[in-house]
């Protein structure tokens, strides 16, 4: 059977080089505008939430597409699906008209207790039918393309039965949707499971990435963890441009959510992004928005509570 | 083999509950099961990697902690030594049930209030933790705030013709200690004090629209009581001031017409009132 997915993909925009939406980062991602192609939004950091984070975001769509990326949809869960959660949802990507949205290949949530944290799944076939149902089903809701994402993650979960890429790349195709692929997240585990990153990348049905993830990690005792607090490294610009190399994807982001450098910093990667991409002739049909003058943006006083990040521990 | 269910509740619970993860960790049987033993699958017990449980049960514990301190930096303050261990029962009393992660924090208030020997030390405290959080939730408030036509109320017509409109974030809050005084001492001298005598106070509480900063504005017993009737009714600036006028039996009419068109101009600037709308409309 053809996949409407594949379909879905070929009409979606090409949007480039993306930087994700935060609040510490905001005024300076204002006024490098002309650096940036897009931006990544959390959406539970503004789902049913007004003040200065509204106006941010109306102040970002002006100027910028915005593309979705949550957090606790909570995928993997047992739990029912959280249809309040989903509807909030579904409103913002109808208010700005959001391209496409994507989350997690993991679950946040058990017995109603939401974790705050990406949790890894048993790679099973029961887990795999599980999700490819409540996949079906989120994507008939809410009606736009939609992307899982790879996570990194520290421990195997027991019951795993099959390869994650084969779990993964059954999971894609069964439920017909797209593929987020953090590269970063590949090498993480790569270094804490000791496997061949590239030939992780290699098993995975490729032409079903719309998006990829950028970001650095930090090695912290055993482990290698995927802070977004740090440069990325050069095994990770390899690895995108090996994928690059094999697909056409529809845009590429760069997450950095703690640790902030100078943002010339942040624009230096982001360039980086931009030159590896461009080693894909597929990719070279980036198309740049034209820009609106930067808007003046005025920070106001966030200084309690924190956003949700797309950190896996 | 056990079930989706099973591995991620027995895992689920080995992360989130430091006392059984502790547990777990031990691996020894002399040490005393927790309570909730008997809902974990022992397959999966036997699966757990230990170092990686330990290490995401110590980041998702962190990850409560730094958020509640991020929202409550007084109470932290104030309870010094104690926070820790009061961050950990809160979110074993009120586990994280909401998606947006702010909110996970917002029984918080109603949880200090039950810790006795806490609230015997510390008697303003659920009300410091009120103010705290109201803070956050007058910042997130999705609720739009639609300003009214500004007019100059300066006629008895304009007075019967008029209602306030009330900025729609607004919370009036009457606590028993003056918060105000409490906050401002710990901003000013980064001491804590043990004893602030009991003193109510009215407080407004409400995002400015015009810079999105929540204000706290602490008002008399007759300014509140005509904001809460402007919010909780249509009411007419005449209706407003038949109230003043009720509540100051002994005081001259006229002044208090005076006084109250003065309250209402301070009101409008400090956008607790924004705006006025007509009769009918």
């Amino acid at each position: 059977m053809a996949s409407s997915f594949l379909k879905a993909k070929s009409q979606l925009p090409t949007l480039g080089v993306g930087l994700g939406l935060r609040r510490e980062l905001a005024t300076e991602t204002f006024a490098h505008s002309s650096s940036i192609d897009w931006l990544e939004i959390v959406p539970e950091n503004y789902m049913e939430i007004g003040g200065s984070a509204r106006e941010r975001l109306d102040a970002a769509a002006q100027q910028w597409p915005l593309i979705s990326h949550g957090i606790n949809l909570s995928i993997g869960s047992t739990d029912e699906l959280n249809m309040e959660y989903l509807q909030a949802l579904k409103k913002l990507l109808n208010d700005f008209d959001i391209a496409w949205f994507s989350d997690h290949l993991c679950f946040t949530s058990f017995d109603g207790i939401y974790l705050q944290d990406l949790l890894p799944l048993p790679f099973s076939k029961e887990a795999v039918s599980h999700i490819v149902e409540r996949i079906k089903r989120v994507q008939d809701f809410v009606e736009r393309p939609f992307l899982i994402e790879n996570i990194s993650f520290y421990m195997n979960m027991p019951g795993c039965e099959i390869p994650e890429t084969e779990f993964m790349t059954q999971i894609l195709e069964k439920a017909d949707c797209g593929l987020l692929l953090d590269v970063n997240n590949v090498y993480v585990n790569s270094l804490n499971h000791g496997f061949d990153p590239v030939q992780f990348v290699n098993e995975l049905p490729l032409e079903r990435v719309v998006q990829i993830h950028v970001a650095g990690h930090k090695k912290i005792g055993e482990y290698v963890i995927d802070t977004h607090g740090a440069a990325v490294v050069d095994p990770v610009f390899d690895l995108l441009a090996h994928v690059l190399k094999k697909t056409k994807v529809n845009g590429i982001m760069l997450e950095r959510d703690q640790n902030f450098p100078a943002f010339a910093e942040i624009v230096q990667e982001l360039d980086r992004i931009r030159e590896t991409a461009s080693v894909d002739p597929a990719f070279l049909t980036l198309s740049k928005q034209e820009r609106k003058p930067s808007l003046e943006f005025v920070e106001s006083s966030e200084s309690r509570g924190r956003e949700l990040r797309a950190l896996s521990a | 083999m056990p079930s989706l269910r099973d591995i991620e509740k027995t895992v689920g619970t080995i992360w989130i509950d430091r006392k059984t993860r502790d547990w777990f960790l031990a691996g020894s049987p002399k040490k005393k099961a927790p309570q909730n033993a008997d809902e974990l699958n022992p397959d999966v017990l036997k699966e757990i990697d230990r170092k990686g449980a330990e290490l995401y049960g110590r980041l998702i514990n962190f990850g409560h902690y730094d958020l509640l301190c991020s929202i409550y930096p007084y109470c932290q303050k104030v309870l010094g030594k104690m926070w820790e261990l009061v961050a950990e029962q809160y979110f074993k009393d009120y586990p994280s049930d909401h998606y947006n992660l702010n909110k996970i924090c917002r029984h918080f208030p109603e949880f200090i209030s039950k810790c006795t020997e806490e609230m015997k030390r510390y008697p303003y405290l659920a009300e410091l933790a009120d103010y705290e959080w109201l803070e956050l939730e007058k910042v997130e408030d999705g609720t739009s705030i639609d300003k009214a036509e500004d007019v100059a109320i300066d006629s008895l017509e304009m007075i019967s013709l008029y209602s306030p409109v009330v900025n729609q974030t607004l919370t009036l809050r009457r606590y028993e200690y003056p918060i105000l005084e409490i906050t401002s001492h710990f901003e000013e001298t980064n001491k804590i004090r043990r004893k602030f005598e009991k003193e109510p106070c009215n407080v407004v509480i409400y995002r400015d629209p015009s810079t999105h900063k929540v204000r706290f504005i602490e008002l008399g017993n007759v300014a509140a009581a005509v904001v809460e009737k402007a919010q909780t009714e249509r009411s007419s600036y005449q209706d407003l001031l038949r109230l003043a006028i009720e509540m100051n039996p002994g005081k001259n009419p006229q002044d208090l017409v005076v006084q109250l068109l003065e309250l209402i101009e301070e009101l409008q600037t400090d956008n607790v009132f924004v705006g006025s709308s007509k009769k009918g409309d």
